[in-house]
């Protein structure tokens, strides 16, 4: 099919752009298909291309009690800043949005919890540092969950609130001339409402805590561990079999939250 | 004693007042309507009767009981939304139990109720739909019966029918008329679509403004309005401005710019000698008549046509049907020629009318 | 009754707020105060602002300035094929496929290109095979392979935030210049720039600060020799245990990433995007 030049600009700027998004998703995904790639070598150096393929590192890393237990404080973390950072997002979400609190207040409130998104992690990771051992928390579990539920506010209170904001008060209003007080109302109608959102929230704010590093790096101390300090700590010492085989645990866990959310975007 | 009762309701947002001085009764069992232009208040008169706003002053009283400073959920009113609101996360069935449940009924009951309630909107059978996958109308019907099954002393509908296209507004209209009469319970209808408020209602209150200019049944409203805003909304007349020449009982003549008009009169301030005219349409009849005018604007309208007629600088809307057979049923030409071949209103034919009925409207903002 | 409610709302209230300024207002005093430690006086700050850490900040600010024209030059292409030219059915998969690694850990995602660039990595082992190259290449730890690890890792954010902005831009709008006669580069520069643009401050408002202050990639993927501001505070921290300093440092970055953003955000337009976030 011959297409003339006319016919060329009616459809827009050609290939260009379908072709930039081929090599993009290749470039988005071609490093972790090597790694997986990489993670069956035979060997604790995997040469290119492998000799052989083997599954023998994943083995390892279930024997491996130092990543197991960084795993298994990771997954604690993630639910723990998922279901805290999801309950105090929908207050503040509330907050922002629906509440009769003064337009100052709630202005001034969702400030603070954009803190965050403004400010460089670096400085926030160091400061919640130093303000812990000021405050006698030191270093820590508590410290690191504190600073991830701080670290997931923002996201699940943006994330709620857009929702919260779509809602329509006529919903309430009707719930309310039918016999139902305010706590009924949230429970029977806000609620339901809003869970698909509250999901999504819980399932974005665990991958960024299973994923969080740089707070974690600050806050830890000697005595906590999680994956991604785990494995920043064995990058800088070198590139193994062993180390792909753990990112692509990490990759998994984290594409599985991911995998849920998206699925759930769908109905709405 | 009356189901509804309301005194000197008022209302103001930022100053402004939105509702001010409005009562209201209403008998038990009637169908009323509040009817007026956007703005005119009326949505705002009905959230506070239903509890969802508080009034600035006034009182509120539900089968004598006073309910002013009642929450929504005590209160003996129930409310059809204008967008309807059914809850989406929730079936048919659980929509119409929703207020059974936060009254406490117990669920043998209100599964009774609750089809009852579906039978009487003609919805049996559709209990376990989801509200998204019905019609318009049947949507409509879902949210009548969510109110209704709370057995609400008094129904406040807010302009519930507004989205719905003619032909499907009209079949609603009746059945909301006979669901009224069915469940015997007394309606509150706000709408600012004065064409189905007058065919449902036994009374129908005209609001502007924020007050109620003029109350009554709408025949009442309709043939004799009391204020020149009534006689616009309500239909289309001509008002015109004019002084009264002559008085014969109830009749005055009044010289007008398109010319004389003879006008009942029923208020009591036509003694002076300033007054507004208000002409129907329909009461104007072409043709010999001591009134001449030019014809500026011509329009088919399906069973009758319209027209435009310039009397001396005041313009009259003037109407005429049209037979089955598609000739006119009045034939009203001038020149006198063959009737069949004048069917039409003719833009710059002069034409003469007689004015059958006008009546003494009072000016200003009633 | 009414005040029983916002009772209510003032406990509800209270849960995220108080979060939010003990783990961000608080710490940010207490660095302050520390900054000016000890002795309350400006010497943390004149030496954070000595020609030493100067070249420190500049540098990060200049690789967070390159590496978002960068993402944002991938995504234009990527977001508008996306918005308007891929068939409807694929929208969404296409969507999540290029935003699915902002799921992702960045740690391991860098450590992936450690297997990409590396001396005996994928890229020579091709290159060299198939004798293009007679010698590997040489460029993990180095700015090249620092900066593929920084579009990897804030590409997929600056793509989503374009996104919302390309669905938004009427395809009418495009139609119409093109009716006009204008070539696509017209149509791109008169239609598609001024009405994405918002989008575009927006993505760099969220990438931006978090390149200029990033820590874990330029130590896996960046070269020694290269140093940005994170890496200065973090070795204040553990190595050489100077609060004060770091603080000072923190402080003065905190102060250059704000000033670079609110020159953006004195645009109207843009603050007008930003309202909607």
């Amino acid at each position: 099919m011959v297409t003339s030049l006319a016919q060329l600009s009616e459809r827009g700027a050609g290939r260009f752009p379908g072709v930039v998004v081929a090599l993009t998703l290749a470039f988005l995904y071609g490093p972790v298909l090597v790694v997986g790639y990489l993670s069956l070598s035979p060997t604790a150096q995997p040469t290119i291309p492998l000799d052989a393929l083997s599954v023998r590192w994943y083995g390892e890393i279930a024997q491996s009690t130092r990543f197991v237990r960084a795993l298994v404080n990771s997954l604690v973390i993630g639910v723990a800043a998922a279901v805290g950072g999801t309950g105090l997002g929908l207050a503040g979400a509330y907050t922002i949005t629906r509440s009769r609190l003064s337009a100052t207040v709630r202005r001034g409130l969702a400030l603070v919890i954009a803190l965050p998104l403004f400010v460089p992690t670096v400085v926030v990771a160091f400061g919640i540092g130093r303000a812990s051992a000021i405050a006698g928390l030191g270093f820590g579990y508590l410290p690191v969950i504190l600073g991830h539920l701080f670290w997931v506010l923002p996201f699940t209170t943006f994330l709620l609130a857009a929702r919260y904001a779509e809602l329509d008060d006529a919903l309430s209003a009707a719930a309310a001339d039918l016999g139902a007080n305010r706590q009924t109302v949230f429970r029977t109608v806000t609620l339901p409402l809003l869970r698909p959102a509250l999901t999504a929230s819980a399932l974005f704010a665990f991958a960024l805590s299973f994923n969080e590093f740089l707070i974690t790096f600050f806050l830890a101390g000697s005595a906590v561990t999680t994956v991604p300090l785990e494995i920043f700590g064995k990058v800088r010492i070198g590139a193994t079999a062993f180390l792909n085989a753990a990112s692509v645990v990490v990759l998994l866990i984290s594409a599985v939250a991911a995998g849920a959310a998206s699925a759930l975007r769908k109905p709405v | 004693m009356s189901a509804l009762a309301v005194e000197g309701l008022g209302k103001a947002f930022a100053g402004e007042h939105a509702v001010e001085d409005v009562s209201l009764t209403l008998e038990r069992g009637e169908f009323f309507s509040l009817i007026g232009p956007s703005g005119c208040g009326k949505t705002t008169t009905l959230r506070m009767l239903a509890g969802l706003l508080d009034p600035d002053s006034g009182t509120i009283r539900i089968d004598g009981t006073d309910v002013t400073d009642r929450p929504a959920r005590n209160r003996a009113t129930n409310m059809v939304f204008q967008d309807l609101v059914l809850f989406p996360h929730m079936t048919v069935a659980e929509n119409v139990a929703y207020g059974l449940a936060r009254s406490g009924v117990p669920k043998p009951e209100r599964q009774t109720r609750v089809a009852e309630a579906l039978d009487l909107v003609d919805l049996g059978g559709f209990g376990e739909r989801d509200p998204a996958d019905l019609s318009g109308g049947q949507r409509q019907r879902v949210a009548l019966a969510r109110a209704l099954v709370n057995d609400p002393e008094v129904l406040l509908l807010d302009e519930p029918l507004a989205s719905l296209d003619r032909a499907l507004r009209g079949e609603m209209q009746r059945e909301f008329r006979r669901i009224q009469r069915d469940s015997e319970t007394t309606f509150l209808y706000v709408t600012h679509d004065q064409e189905s408020a007058m065919s449902m209602s036994d009374r129908v209150a005209v609001m502007r403004a924020g007050g109620i200019v003029d109350r009554g049944p709408p025949r009442r409203l309709y043939s004799r309005p009391r204020t020149r805003f009534v006689a616009e909304f309500l239909g289309d007349a001509t008002v015109l401005d004019g002084e009264v020449v002559g008085r014969n009982g109830e009749t005055a003549v009044v010289e007008t710019q398109a010319g004389r008009v003879s006008a009942t009169s029923e208020t009591a301030n036509d003694h002076s000698d300033s007054v507004a005219v208000a002409i129907r349409p329909e009461a104007v009849t072409l043709g010999d008549g001591d009134l001449t005018g030019e014809v500026v604007d011509a329009a088919y309208k399906g069973f009758y046509e319209e027209a435009t007629v310039d009397c001396g600088g005041a313009r009259l809307t003037v109407r005429r049907e049209r037979s089955a057979g598609g000739s006119t049923v009045q034939e009203a030409s001038t020149d006198g020629g063959d009737p069949s071949r004048d069917r039409r209103f003719r833009v710059g034919k002069s034409v003469s009318l007689r004015v059958d009925r006008a009546v003494l409207v009072e000016d200003g903002d009633g | 009754m009414a005040t029983a409610e916002r009772r209510l709302d003032r406990l509800v209230a209270s849960g995220p707020a108080l979060l939010a300024l003990a783990l961000g207002v608080f710490p940010l005093l207490v660095l302050f105060v520390e900054s000016l430690g000890p002795g309350l006086g400006p010497a943390n700050y004149a030496e954070a602002l000595s020609p030493l850490y100067r070249g420190a900040l500049t540098y990060s600010i200049g690789v967070g300035v390159a590496v978002t024209a960068v993402c944002l030059l991938v995504a234009y292409p990527v977001t508008y094929w996306l918005a308007h030219r891929c068939p409807a059915r694929y929208r969404l998969v296409g969507l999540v496929a290029l935003t699915l690694p902002l799921w992702l850990n960045y740690v391991v995602l860098n450590y992936a290109w450690v297997w990409i660039l590396a001396r005996g990595g994928v890229v020579n082992a091709v290159l060299v095979n198939a004798g293009v190259l007679g010698q590997p290449l040489e460029v993990l730890y180095t700015e090249v392979s620092m900066a593929l690890g920084f579009v990897y890792i804030y590409l997929p954010y600056v793509v989503l935030t374009m996104y919302v902005s390309m669905e938004r831009l009427d395809q009418r709008l495009m139609a119409a210049a093109r009716d006009l006669g204008a070539t696509n580069l017209r149509v791109f520069v008169d239609v598609i720039l001024p009405r994405t643009l918002p989008g575009a401050a927006a993505a760099t408002l969220i990438v931006y600060a978090r390149i200029a202050g990033a820590f874990a990639t330029p130590e896996i993927l960046g070269s020694p020799g290269n140093v940005m501001v994170a890496r200065l505070v973090v070795q204040a921290v553990r190595e050489y245990i100077d609060y004060g300093f770091a603080a000072a440092l923190s402080f003065v970055f905190l102060v250059a990433v704000l000033a670079s953003l609110a020159v953006g955000a004195l645009f109207p337009r843009v603050r007008r995007e930003l309202r909607q976030w």
